[in-house]
C-alpha cells in the first residue's frame, strides 16, 4: 500500500512539473498553437464527457486487442524458435528478412484489403509489434543455460513441462520489457493509421481538431493519448509485479 | 548383484572442432546404499559421468545398469542436484521443493504433505515463501536437497553441490547429507573437486585422469561415515593419498 501511495505521489509531482514547464513555454511562445495547460485541461475535462471519450475508448480497444494478439502469436513462436535449433535455422532467415521492412508501407495495401475499420488498424499494429516481441522472446529463450533444462528434465519433465516450468518463466521478464517498448510503438503506429481514411479514434480526433485550428481540442486529444499510454503501462506494471515477483526483492 | 554397474562406458561429444572424448571406458560396480565420490582434474568428465548415470546423456559405447536394468533414459528413482542452476529463481522455496512431485503428477494433498515433511526436516519451512535470491547459499543448497529428497530417490547424484559455499556452511551441509544418507540407505554419487569433501562423503572414491576421463584408481575409504571423521588420522592419510594420485594424473608428480 505504501508503494501505491508513493507511485501516486510521483505521478502527481511529475504532472505538476510538466504543467509548470508547459505553462512557461506557452507564456514564452505566446501562440494559439500552444495553449496554456489550464485551458487545455478544462477543454479536456469537458470533451471527455462528450465525444472524446468515444474516440479514447475506440483507440484503447485497438491498442489492447493488438497487444494481446501480438503476444499470443509472438511469445509461443519466439519460445519455440529460441529452443528448437532446427526450426530456428529454417525460420530465422525469414525473420531477418522481414523484420527490418518498415511495415507502415503496407498501410495502403492493408486499407485496400481489410477496409477502413478496426481490422486494418489492428493488423498494421500487430504486424509491427509482433516482430519486436518475437525477436526479444527468441533471444531470451536461447540464452537459458542448458543446465536449467537438464535440471527440470532430471525431475522427469516432458517437453510441455520444460516450457511451462522453465522456458516461459525464464523469458517472462524479457517479454515484459519487449511489451513496454511495443506499447510506445503501438500507440505511435495507431496514431498514423487513424489519421487516414477514418472518423474514429484519437488519431482522427487530433488531426481533425488540427485542421479546424482548434488547439485546445487538439491538445485535449494529445492528453487523452498520454493518458492511454499511462493506463497500459500501469496495467503491464501490475501484471509484472504479479507474475515476476522474483525479479524484485 | 551391484546396484549400479558401468561396463566400459565411453561418452563422446560432438564439439565445434570435431569430436571430443569426455569419458573413456569407465567400469565400476556400486552396492546399494554405498556412497561414492568422484574426483579428478577439471575437464576430466566428472559431470559427464554424472549426466550419464542420470540418463541425461547416453553412453556412446558401453552400457549402464541400475537396479539390474539397463539404463535407457531418465529414471524415476534417480535424483540429481546440480551446482548452480538447480533451483529456479522464479519459484519460491516451496514451489521449488514441490516441483518434482508436481511434474510426476502426485495428488495435490500428497505434494503438500511430502513437501512439508521434507521442509521441516531440513529446517526450511519458515522460508517457504521466499525466492532463492532471498536465501543464503547454504539454504539454497538445502532447498535443492529438499527437492531431490521429496521424490524418495534410491540414487542421488550430486554435481559439486557445495562448491560455492563458505567452509563452515559447507561442513554443515556435508553433515546434513551424511545424516540423510544414513537414515534412508541412499546410494549416492558426489562429484567434487575438493579432496576433503571426497574423503568425508565417499566410501569409495573414484579418481579420474584428465581428458579423456579414465579411471586412475578407485580408493577404498572404510573410515567414512562418522561425523568426527575429519579429525581422525585415517582421514588425513586418505587425503594425502588422493592428493598424490591427482598430482600424478596432472603429470607433475
Amino acid at each position: 500500500m505504501a508503494m501505491d501511495k508513493r507511485r501516486i505521489l510521483s505521478y502527481l509531482s511529475t504532472i505538476a512539473a510538466m504543467l509548470l514547464a508547459w505553462q512557461g513555454a506557452s507564456m514564452v511562445v505566446r501562440s494559439a498553437a500552444l495553449p496554456a495547460p489550464l485551458s487545455v485541461m478544462s477543454s479536456f475535462a469537458e470533451l471527455m464527457r462528450g465525444e472524446l471519450l468515444k474516440h479514447f475508448l475506440i483507440s484503447f480497444y485497438r491498442v489492447a486487442v493488438s497487444i494481446i494478439l501480438s503476444v499470443s502469436l509472438a511469445v509461443p513462436l519466439g519460445l519455440v524458435l529460441g529452443r528448437e535449433e532446427k526450426l530456428d535455422r529454417f525460420f530465422a532467415p525469414f525473420i531477418f528478412l522481414t523484420y527490418p521492412i518498415p511495415k507502415i508501407v503496407f498501410l495502403p495495401v492493408i486499407l485496400l484489403l481489410l477496409g477502413i475499420g478496426n481490422l486494418s488498424k489492428i493488423t498494421l499494429i500487430v504486424l509491427i509489434i509482433f516482430f519486436q516481441i518475437l525477436v526479444t522472446t527468441r533471444d531470451a529463450a536461447r540464452a537459458i543455460p542448458a543446465q536449467s533444462i537438464l535440471s527440470v528434465r532430471s525431475l522427469g519433465a516432458g517437453w510441455r513441462q520444460v516450457y511451462r516450468h522453465v522456458v516461459f518463466p525464464a523469458c517472462l521478464p524479457d517479454i515484459f520489457t519487449a511489451l513496454r517498448i511495443s506499447v510506445g510503438t503501438a500507440i505511435a503506429v495507431l496514431f498514423l493509421a487513424e489519421s487516414y481514411a477514418t472518423e474514429e479514434g484519437l488519431g482522427y480526433f487530433i488531426m481533425d481538431a488540427w485542421t479546424r485550428i482548434n488547439y485546445p481540442e487538439m491538445f485535449g486529444g494529445i492528453t487523452a493519448m498520454a493518458l492511454m499510454g499511462a493506463v497500459v503501462y500501469e496495467a503491464l506494471e501490475a501484471l509484472e509485479r504479479r507474475f515476476c515477483a522474483w525479479t524484485r526483492n | 548383484m551391484p546396484f549400479v554397474r558401468l561396463d566400459e562406458v565411453s561418452v563422446t561429444y560432438k564439439g565445434h572442432g570435431g569430436e571430443v572424448e569426455a569419458l573413456s571406458s569407465v567400469s565400476l560396480a556400486a552396492e546399494k546404499g554405498e556412497a561414492w565420490a568422484v574426483i579428478g582434474p577439471s575437464g576430466c568428465g566428472k559431470s559427464t559421468l554424472l549426466y550419464a548415470l542420470a540418463g541425461l546423456v547416453p553412453p556412446t559405447t558401453g552400457s549402464i545398469f541400475i537396479g539390474g536394468e539397463r539404463l535407457l533414459g531418465e529414471r524415476r528413482e534417480t535424483s540429481i542436484i546440480l551446482q548452480d542452476y538447480g533451483l529456479f529463481p522464479w519459484k519460491t522455496v516451496y514451489e521449488n521443493a514441490a516441483l518434482g512431485l508436481k511434474i510426476r503428477h502426485y495428488s495435490r494433498e500428497e505434494v503438500a504433505r511430502k513437501t512439508r515433511d521434507i521442509l521441516i526436516d531440513l529446517r526450511l519451512l519458515d522460508f517457504k515463501n521466499r525466492f532463492p535470491s532471498q536465501l543464503s547459499g547454504g539454504m539454497r543448497q538445502r532447498v535443492a536437497l529438499a527437492r531431490s529428497l521429496t521424490l524418495d530417490p534410491d540414487l542421488l547424484l550430486m554435481d559439486e553441490p557445495f562448491s560455492s559455499l563458505d567452509a563452515l556452511t559447507r561442513e554443515e551441509l556435508q553433515n546434513n547429507l551424511l545424516e540423510v544418507r544414513q537414515a534412508d540407505g541412499l546410494t549416492t554419487f558426489l562429484v567434487t573437486h575438493s579432496i576433503e569433501e571426497a574423503v568425508f562423503l565417499g566410501r569409495k572414491i573414484l579418481v579420474l585422469t584428465s581428458r579423456p576421463g579414465k579411471i586412475a584408481e578407485i580408493v577404498d575409504n572404510p573410515g567414512m561415515g562418522a561425523l568426527d571423521y575429519r579429525n581422525r588420522p585415517e582421514f588425513h592419510e586418505v587425503c594425502s593419498h588422493l592428493r598424490h594420485l591427482l598430482r600424478k594424473g596432472n603429470g607433475d608428480g
